[in-house]
Protein backbone atom coordinates (compact mmCIF):
# COMPACT_ATOMS: atom_id res chain seq x y z
CA UNK A 1 0.00 0.00 0.00
CA UNK A 2 2.05 2.67 -1.06
CA UNK A 3 -0.32 5.44 -0.14
CA UNK A 4 1.20 4.68 3.83
CA UNK A 5 4.40 6.33 2.83
CA UNK A 6 4.17 10.06 3.39
CA UNK A 7 4.86 12.12 0.12
CA UNK A 8 8.08 13.81 0.96
CA UNK A 9 9.77 10.42 1.73
CA UNK A 10 8.36 8.79 -1.55
CA UNK A 11 10.01 11.66 -2.90
CA UNK A 12 13.25 11.06 -1.41
CA UNK A 13 12.52 6.96 -2.07
CA UNK A 14 12.34 7.42 -6.08
CA UNK A 15 15.81 8.14 -6.39
CA UNK A 16 16.07 6.60 -10.25
CA UNK A 17 13.39 10.14 -10.87
CA UNK A 18 16.23 12.47 -10.27
CA UNK A 19 19.71 11.87 -10.83
CA UNK A 20 22.27 12.48 -7.96
CA UNK A 21 23.30 16.07 -8.52
CA UNK A 22 26.50 15.24 -6.42
CA UNK A 23 28.11 12.16 -4.79
CA UNK A 24 27.07 13.30 -1.62
CA UNK A 25 23.45 13.09 -2.73
CA UNK A 26 24.67 8.96 -3.10
CA UNK A 27 25.30 8.74 0.85
CA UNK A 28 22.14 8.59 1.55
CA UNK A 29 20.62 6.42 -0.37
CA UNK A 30 19.29 3.85 -1.12
CA UNK A 31 16.67 3.79 2.06
CA UNK A 32 14.97 0.43 3.06
CA UNK A 33 11.41 1.61 3.43
CA UNK A 34 10.15 -0.91 6.25
CA UNK A 35 6.74 -1.65 7.56
CA UNK A 36 5.74 -3.11 10.05
CA UNK A 37 2.20 -4.36 11.13
CA UNK A 38 2.74 -4.22 14.91
CA UNK A 39 4.90 -2.99 17.58
CA UNK A 40 6.65 -6.14 18.57
CA UNK A 41 7.68 -6.44 14.71
CA UNK A 42 8.73 -2.92 14.63
CA UNK A 43 11.16 -3.54 17.95
CA UNK A 44 12.49 -6.36 16.31
CA UNK A 45 13.40 -4.90 12.96
CA UNK A 46 15.20 -1.94 15.38
CA UNK A 47 17.38 -4.69 17.06
CA UNK A 48 18.24 -6.34 13.76
CA UNK A 49 19.59 -3.05 12.04
CA UNK A 50 20.54 -0.99 15.26
CA UNK A 51 22.04 2.24 14.53
CA UNK A 52 21.60 2.28 10.70
CA UNK A 53 17.46 1.86 11.45
CA UNK A 54 15.45 5.08 12.23
CA UNK A 55 11.59 5.26 13.18
CA UNK A 56 9.14 7.20 11.37
CA UNK A 57 5.92 7.95 12.45
CA UNK A 58 4.55 11.28 11.18
CA UNK A 59 7.87 12.04 9.86
CA UNK A 60 7.46 15.93 10.67
CA UNK A 61 11.02 15.79 12.21
CA UNK A 62 12.61 12.76 10.69
CA UNK A 63 11.69 13.78 7.09
CA UNK A 64 13.18 17.29 8.07
CA UNK A 65 16.65 15.51 9.19
CA UNK A 66 16.44 13.51 5.99
CA UNK A 67 16.46 17.00 3.61
CA UNK A 68 19.01 18.21 5.72
CA UNK A 69 21.10 14.92 5.57
CA UNK A 70 22.12 15.35 8.89
CA UNK A 71 20.47 11.53 9.37
CA UNK A 72 22.05 8.91 6.97
CA UNK A 73 19.91 5.84 7.74
CA UNK A 74 20.06 3.08 5.43
CA UNK A 75 16.65 1.64 6.75
CA UNK A 76 13.35 3.43 8.14
CA UNK A 77 11.06 1.70 10.04
CA UNK A 78 7.67 3.25 9.34
CA UNK A 79 4.70 3.14 11.92
CA UNK A 80 2.49 4.32 9.68
CA UNK A 81 0.47 0.74 9.08
CA UNK A 82 0.55 -0.53 12.95
CA UNK A 83 -3.41 0.31 13.70
CA UNK A 84 -4.97 0.53 16.75
CA UNK A 85 -2.58 3.10 18.35
CA UNK A 86 -4.22 5.82 17.48
CA UNK A 87 -6.81 6.59 20.59
CA UNK A 88 -7.60 8.77 23.07
CA UNK A 89 -9.21 6.42 25.81
CA UNK A 90 -10.31 7.77 29.29
CA UNK A 91 -10.10 5.44 32.36
CA UNK A 92 -10.33 5.59 35.50
CA UNK A 93 -6.54 6.25 36.25
CA UNK A 94 -6.24 8.85 34.01
CA UNK A 95 -6.57 9.61 29.56
CA UNK A 96 -4.19 6.90 27.61
CA UNK A 97 -3.29 8.55 24.36
CA UNK A 98 -1.82 6.13 21.78
CA UNK A 99 1.36 7.09 20.49
CA UNK A 100 0.10 7.34 17.03
CA UNK A 101 -2.71 9.48 18.00
CA UNK A 102 -1.96 12.91 15.51
CA UNK A 103 -1.71 16.31 18.10
CA UNK A 104 -4.26 17.72 15.41
CA UNK A 105 -6.53 14.77 16.76
CA UNK A 106 -5.52 15.57 20.49
CA UNK A 107 -6.58 19.46 19.99
CA UNK A 108 -9.75 18.99 18.32
CA UNK A 109 -10.62 15.83 20.51
CA UNK A 110 -13.72 16.49 22.95
CA UNK A 111 -12.50 13.89 25.33
CA UNK A 112 -9.25 15.50 25.97
CA UNK A 113 -11.45 19.04 26.00
CA UNK A 114 -13.49 18.08 28.75
CA UNK A 115 -10.13 16.33 30.97
CA UNK A 116 -7.54 18.84 29.98
CA UNK A 117 -8.73 21.69 28.45
CA UNK A 118 -5.16 22.97 28.36
CA UNK A 119 -3.61 20.00 26.95
CA UNK A 120 -6.15 20.27 24.14
CA UNK A 121 -4.70 23.82 23.66
CA UNK A 122 -1.42 23.20 24.16
CA UNK A 123 -1.53 20.84 21.26
CA UNK A 124 -3.43 23.45 18.96
CA UNK A 125 -0.21 25.34 19.01
CA UNK A 126 2.04 23.46 17.51
CA UNK A 127 3.50 24.59 14.48
CA UNK A 128 0.79 24.91 11.84
CA UNK A 129 -2.07 23.15 10.77
CA UNK A 130 -0.12 20.54 8.32
CA UNK A 131 2.11 19.70 10.81
CA UNK A 132 -0.40 19.09 13.58
CA UNK A 133 -2.24 16.94 10.75
CA UNK A 134 1.07 15.11 10.68
CA UNK A 135 2.45 15.27 13.63
CA UNK A 136 1.93 12.13 15.88
CA UNK A 137 1.99 12.61 20.08
CA UNK A 138 4.51 9.76 20.61
CA UNK A 139 7.34 11.19 17.80
CA UNK A 140 6.90 14.91 19.20
CA UNK A 141 8.09 13.30 22.45
CA UNK A 142 10.55 10.50 21.04
CA UNK A 143 12.54 13.43 18.88
CA UNK A 144 13.05 15.59 22.19
CA UNK A 145 13.21 18.06 20.54
CA UNK A 146 13.54 21.00 23.39
CA UNK A 147 12.01 23.49 21.21
CA UNK A 148 8.45 22.10 21.10
CA UNK A 149 5.19 22.74 23.14
CA UNK A 150 3.66 18.92 24.62
CA UNK A 151 6.79 18.26 26.84
CA UNK A 152 6.69 20.91 28.83
CA UNK A 153 2.51 20.55 29.54
CA UNK A 154 2.70 17.03 29.20
CA UNK A 155 5.11 17.29 32.24
CA UNK A 156 3.43 19.41 34.44
CA UNK A 157 0.50 17.18 33.86
CA UNK A 158 2.92 14.28 35.58
CA UNK A 159 2.49 11.74 32.29
CA UNK A 160 4.30 9.15 31.81
CA UNK A 161 5.40 7.12 28.57
CA UNK A 162 4.75 3.76 28.08
CA UNK A 163 7.46 2.18 26.19
CA UNK A 164 7.87 -1.21 24.53
CA UNK A 165 10.85 -3.03 23.79
CA UNK A 166 11.50 -6.37 22.46
CA UNK A 167 10.75 -8.72 26.07
CA UNK A 168 8.68 -5.93 27.96
CA UNK A 169 6.35 -2.60 28.17
CA UNK A 170 7.72 -0.28 30.50
CA UNK A 171 6.65 3.20 32.03
CA UNK A 172 8.81 6.14 32.02
CA UNK A 173 7.55 9.17 34.19
CA UNK A 174 8.43 12.50 31.78
CA UNK A 175 10.28 13.72 34.44
CA UNK A 176 13.00 11.22 33.77
CA UNK A 177 11.92 10.81 30.20
CA UNK A 178 13.77 13.77 28.97
CA UNK A 179 17.66 13.63 29.08
CA UNK A 180 18.98 16.66 27.14
CA UNK A 181 18.70 17.68 23.65
CA UNK A 182 17.34 15.04 21.32
CA UNK A 183 18.15 12.19 23.99
CA UNK A 184 15.66 10.35 25.96
CA UNK A 185 15.81 7.47 28.24
CA UNK A 186 14.15 5.39 25.59
CA UNK A 187 16.89 2.29 25.10
CA UNK A 188 17.65 1.69 21.33
CA UNK A 189 15.72 -0.92 20.71
CA UNK A 190 12.20 0.81 22.57
CA UNK A 191 9.49 2.37 21.11
CA UNK A 192 7.13 4.95 23.03
CA UNK A 193 3.71 3.50 22.22
CA UNK A 194 1.51 5.44 24.37
CA UNK A 195 1.34 8.21 27.23
CA UNK A 196 -0.51 8.18 30.28
CA UNK A 197 -1.48 11.07 31.82
CA UNK A 198 -2.86 10.62 35.61
CA UNK A 199 -6.63 11.53 36.32
CA UNK A 200 -6.81 15.20 38.17
CA UNK A 201 -9.32 15.62 40.59
CA UNK A 202 -12.49 17.83 39.49
CA UNK A 203 -11.48 20.64 41.28
CA UNK A 204 -7.69 21.06 39.35
CA UNK A 205 -6.87 23.47 36.83
CA UNK A 206 -4.51 23.65 34.00
CA UNK A 207 -2.97 26.35 31.91
CA UNK A 208 -0.30 26.32 29.10
CA UNK A 209 1.36 29.72 28.46
CA UNK A 210 3.37 29.86 25.26
CA UNK A 211 5.62 32.34 24.09
CA UNK A 212 6.84 32.59 20.89
CA UNK A 213 10.14 35.35 20.06
CA UNK A 214 10.12 35.01 16.12
CA UNK A 215 6.77 35.40 13.64
CA UNK A 216 8.01 33.50 10.83
CA UNK A 217 7.92 30.06 12.84
CA UNK A 218 5.84 28.18 15.22
CA UNK A 219 8.18 26.99 18.39
CA UNK A 220 8.41 28.60 21.87
CA UNK A 221 11.11 30.78 23.26
CA UNK A 222 9.36 29.91 26.76
CA UNK A 223 6.67 26.76 27.21
CA UNK A 224 4.96 27.20 30.63
CA UNK A 225 2.97 24.18 31.38
CA UNK A 226 1.36 24.85 34.85
CA UNK A 227 -1.36 22.58 37.09
CA UNK A 228 -2.77 23.22 40.49
CA UNK A 229 -5.19 21.84 42.79
CA UNK A 230 -7.39 24.35 44.84
CA UNK A 231 -9.87 23.65 48.26
CA UNK A 232 -13.13 25.16 48.01
CA UNK A 233 -11.60 27.95 49.81
CA UNK A 234 -8.98 29.09 46.95
CA UNK A 235 -6.16 27.53 48.90
CA UNK A 236 -3.76 25.73 46.44
CA UNK A 237 -2.86 22.05 47.13
CA UNK A 238 -0.49 21.14 45.14
CA UNK A 239 1.09 23.22 42.32
CA UNK A 240 2.99 21.84 39.47
CA UNK A 241 4.94 23.65 36.93
CA UNK A 242 7.35 22.64 34.12
CA UNK A 243 9.31 25.24 32.06
CA UNK A 244 10.35 23.67 28.47
CA UNK A 245 11.88 25.21 25.23
CA UNK A 246 14.01 28.03 27.07
CA UNK A 247 16.24 25.00 28.89
CA UNK A 248 17.51 21.68 27.64
CA UNK A 249 15.06 19.18 29.11
CA UNK A 250 11.13 21.02 30.52
CA UNK A 251 12.36 21.79 33.89
CA UNK A 252 10.33 21.92 37.23
CA UNK A 253 11.41 24.12 40.60
CA UNK A 254 10.54 22.58 43.68
CA UNK A 255 11.24 24.89 46.15
CA UNK A 256 9.28 27.30 44.32
CA UNK A 257 6.33 24.92 43.60
CA UNK A 258 5.92 24.79 47.71
CA UNK A 259 5.76 28.10 47.93
CA UNK A 260 2.30 27.68 46.79
CA UNK A 261 0.91 24.90 49.12
CA UNK A 262 -1.40 25.92 51.64
CA UNK A 263 -2.16 29.35 49.80
CA UNK A 264 -4.23 31.65 48.06
CA UNK A 265 -2.44 32.70 44.70
CA UNK A 266 -2.20 36.49 45.76
CA UNK A 267 -0.52 38.87 43.48
CA UNK A 268 2.24 38.72 45.83
CA UNK A 269 2.62 35.14 46.00
CA UNK A 270 2.36 34.79 41.98
CA UNK A 271 5.21 37.06 41.71
CA UNK A 272 7.62 35.09 44.20
CA UNK A 273 6.98 31.86 42.50
CA UNK A 274 7.97 33.21 38.82
CA UNK A 275 10.97 35.02 40.79
CA UNK A 276 12.35 31.56 41.90
CA UNK A 277 11.60 29.99 38.60
CA UNK A 278 13.88 32.87 36.83
CA UNK A 279 16.48 32.84 39.13
CA UNK A 280 16.80 29.08 39.31
CA UNK A 281 16.70 27.81 36.05
CA UNK A 282 19.80 28.23 33.73
CA UNK A 283 18.59 28.46 30.39
CA UNK A 284 20.21 28.69 26.87
CA UNK A 285 20.83 30.84 24.23
CA UNK A 286 20.05 30.18 20.79
CA UNK A 287 17.82 32.73 17.50
CA UNK A 288 14.56 32.72 19.29
CA UNK A 289 16.84 34.79 22.73
CA UNK A 290 19.44 35.28 24.94
CA UNK A 291 19.71 33.52 28.01
CA UNK A 292 19.60 36.78 29.42
CA UNK A 293 16.12 37.87 27.77
CA UNK A 294 15.05 34.02 28.44
CA UNK A 295 15.10 34.27 32.49
CA UNK A 296 13.15 37.71 31.99
CA UNK A 297 10.03 35.59 29.55
CA UNK A 298 10.11 32.98 32.18
CA UNK A 299 9.08 35.45 34.72
CA UNK A 300 6.58 37.01 32.74
CA UNK A 301 5.29 33.24 31.47
CA UNK A 302 5.24 31.77 34.69
CA UNK A 303 3.66 34.66 36.17
CA UNK A 304 1.02 34.49 33.68
CA UNK A 305 0.09 30.57 33.78
CA UNK A 306 -0.42 31.11 37.13
CA UNK A 307 -2.68 33.73 36.91
CA UNK A 308 -4.31 31.82 34.34
CA UNK A 309 -4.91 28.87 37.07
CA UNK A 310 -5.89 31.76 39.26
CA UNK A 311 -9.02 32.78 36.66
CA UNK A 312 -7.70 36.01 35.55
CA UNK A 313 -6.82 35.46 31.88
CA UNK B 1 31.64 29.99 19.45
CA UNK B 2 33.78 29.68 22.42
CA UNK B 3 33.65 26.72 24.74
CA UNK B 4 35.60 26.75 27.78
CA UNK B 5 35.60 24.64 30.80
CA UNK B 6 38.08 22.90 33.80
CA UNK B 7 38.74 20.00 35.95
CA UNK B 8 40.90 19.04 38.54
CA UNK B 9 42.57 15.97 38.83
CA UNK B 10 43.86 14.57 41.59
CA UNK B 11 47.53 14.27 40.34
CA UNK B 12 50.75 15.92 40.19
CA UNK B 13 51.03 18.62 37.47
CA UNK B 14 54.16 16.11 35.75
CA UNK B 15 52.59 13.45 36.07
CA UNK B 16 49.21 14.47 34.26
CA UNK B 17 51.25 16.42 31.17
CA UNK B 18 52.84 13.48 30.81
CA UNK B 19 50.19 11.17 30.42
CA UNK B 20 48.26 13.70 27.92
CA UNK B 21 50.80 14.25 25.67
CA UNK B 22 50.87 10.23 25.20
CA UNK B 23 48.93 10.41 21.88
CA UNK B 24 47.84 7.08 22.25
CA UNK B 25 47.16 7.45 26.20
CA UNK B 26 45.40 10.43 25.64
CA UNK B 27 43.20 9.22 22.31
CA UNK B 28 41.75 6.14 25.20
CA UNK B 29 40.35 8.71 27.29
CA UNK B 30 38.60 11.09 24.59
CA UNK B 31 35.00 9.50 24.19
CA UNK B 32 34.49 8.81 20.45
CA UNK B 33 37.58 8.65 19.04
CA UNK B 34 38.12 6.05 16.41
CA UNK B 35 41.83 6.40 15.51
CA UNK B 36 44.26 8.43 15.76
CA UNK B 37 47.71 8.94 14.49
CA UNK B 38 51.09 10.67 14.73
CA UNK B 39 51.91 12.58 11.60
CA UNK B 40 54.81 14.56 12.99
CA UNK B 41 55.50 15.67 16.67
CA UNK B 42 53.58 18.82 16.59
CA UNK B 43 50.59 17.15 13.68
CA UNK B 44 48.16 14.66 14.41
CA UNK B 45 45.69 13.01 12.69
CA UNK B 46 42.22 11.23 14.00
CA UNK B 47 38.73 10.30 13.43
CA UNK B 48 36.25 11.69 16.14
CA UNK B 49 32.34 10.18 16.01
CA UNK B 50 30.26 12.48 18.42
CA UNK B 51 26.68 11.45 18.87
CA UNK B 52 23.59 13.70 19.72
CA UNK B 53 20.36 12.22 19.63
CA UNK B 54 19.38 10.71 16.68
CA UNK B 55 22.51 12.58 14.66
CA UNK B 56 25.54 10.81 14.46
CA UNK B 57 28.88 12.54 12.77
CA UNK B 58 31.88 11.35 12.11
CA UNK B 59 34.69 14.14 11.82
CA UNK B 60 38.49 13.16 10.99
CA UNK B 61 40.71 16.08 11.18
CA UNK B 62 43.98 17.75 11.82
CA UNK B 63 45.13 18.76 14.65
CA UNK B 64 48.34 21.15 15.22
CA UNK B 65 50.45 22.50 17.76
CA UNK B 66 51.22 25.86 17.62
CA UNK B 67 52.91 26.19 20.92
CA UNK B 68 54.17 23.56 23.37
CA UNK B 69 55.04 25.19 26.96
CA UNK B 70 55.88 22.08 29.27
CA UNK B 71 54.36 21.04 31.58
CA UNK B 72 51.92 24.50 32.00
CA UNK B 73 50.44 25.23 28.36
CA UNK B 74 49.65 24.27 24.42
CA UNK B 75 48.19 25.88 21.75
CA UNK B 76 46.92 24.93 18.70
CA UNK B 77 44.20 24.71 15.71
CA UNK B 78 42.12 22.06 14.44
CA UNK B 79 40.55 21.23 10.94
CA UNK B 80 38.47 18.62 10.69
CA UNK B 81 35.36 17.67 8.25
CA UNK B 82 32.08 15.47 8.51
CA UNK B 83 31.54 14.17 4.81
CA UNK B 84 28.18 12.90 5.90
CA UNK B 85 26.64 15.83 6.98
CA UNK B 86 28.57 18.22 4.98
CA UNK B 87 30.34 19.94 7.84
CA UNK B 88 33.52 21.76 8.57
CA UNK B 89 35.35 22.92 11.81
CA UNK B 90 38.14 24.94 12.32
CA UNK B 91 39.00 26.03 15.70
CA UNK B 92 41.98 26.87 17.90
CA UNK B 93 42.25 25.58 21.14
CA UNK B 94 44.57 26.54 24.59
CA UNK B 95 44.85 24.32 27.13
CA UNK B 96 46.80 25.01 30.46
CA UNK B 97 47.48 23.02 33.65
CA UNK B 98 47.84 24.79 37.07
CA UNK B 99 48.76 23.14 40.22
CA UNK B 100 46.41 24.02 42.82
CA UNK B 101 45.56 22.33 46.27
CA UNK B 102 44.24 19.10 45.76
CA UNK B 103 45.98 17.92 42.29
CA UNK B 104 46.36 19.73 38.95
CA UNK B 105 43.64 22.14 37.44
CA UNK B 106 43.19 21.78 34.08
CA UNK B 107 41.37 24.60 32.03
CA UNK B 108 41.19 25.08 28.15
CA UNK B 109 39.37 27.31 25.75
CA UNK B 110 38.00 26.62 21.95
CA UNK B 111 37.12 28.77 19.70
CA UNK B 112 35.36 26.91 17.31
CA UNK B 113 34.04 28.01 13.74
CA UNK B 114 31.33 25.16 12.45
CA UNK B 115 30.14 25.35 9.54
CA UNK B 116 27.45 23.43 7.33
CA UNK B 117 24.43 21.38 8.07
CA UNK B 118 25.49 20.99 11.81
CA UNK B 119 26.05 24.45 12.25
CA UNK B 120 22.03 25.31 12.16
CA UNK B 121 21.92 23.09 15.46
CA UNK B 122 23.25 26.07 17.36
CA UNK B 123 25.66 26.75 20.24
CA UNK B 124 23.49 25.41 23.12
CA UNK B 125 23.18 21.79 21.50
CA UNK B 126 26.75 22.25 20.88
CA UNK B 127 27.82 23.84 24.19
CA UNK B 128 26.14 21.25 25.99
CA UNK B 129 27.31 18.17 24.04
CA UNK B 130 31.03 19.58 24.61
CA UNK B 131 30.59 20.08 28.39
CA UNK B 132 28.93 16.27 28.08
CA UNK B 133 32.39 14.80 26.20
CA UNK B 134 34.38 17.02 28.83
CA UNK B 135 32.78 15.63 31.94
CA UNK B 136 33.63 12.30 30.53
CA UNK B 137 36.91 12.70 29.48
CA UNK B 138 37.74 13.93 33.11
CA UNK B 139 36.27 10.83 34.47
CA UNK B 140 38.14 9.31 32.03
CA UNK B 141 41.22 10.56 33.08
CA UNK B 142 40.55 10.27 36.78
CA UNK B 143 40.67 6.63 36.41
CA UNK B 144 43.90 6.28 34.92
CA UNK B 145 45.85 9.18 37.16
CA UNK B 146 44.02 9.06 40.39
Amino acid sequence: MPEAIPNTTRRLLRREEHPPRNDRFDLMNPIKFLEPTDFSEATALLDQYADDAKIIAGGTSVVLMLQQKLIAPSVLISLGRIAEYDYIRPDDDGLHIGALTKLRDIERSDVVKKFCSALAHTCSVVGNVRVRNQATIGGNLSAADYAADPPAMLTALDARAQVTGPEKKREIPLGEFFLGFYTTALEPNEILTEVIIPALPSSARAAYQKYTSISAEGRPCVAVGAVADFDSDGKCLGLKIAVGAAVETPQRVRDAESLAHGSTLTDELVAAIAEEYSLKLDPLTDVRGSAWYRKEMIRVFVKRALEELRGDR
Amino acid sequence: MQIKDAFVIKAPQDKVWEFLFDIQKLSQCVPGIESVEVVDEKTYRGKLVVKVGPIKSAFTGIVTLTEVDAPNRIAGTVEGDDKSSASSVKATFTGTLKTVDDGTEAAFQVDANLRGRLAQFGGPVINATAKKLTAEFAKNLRAQLE
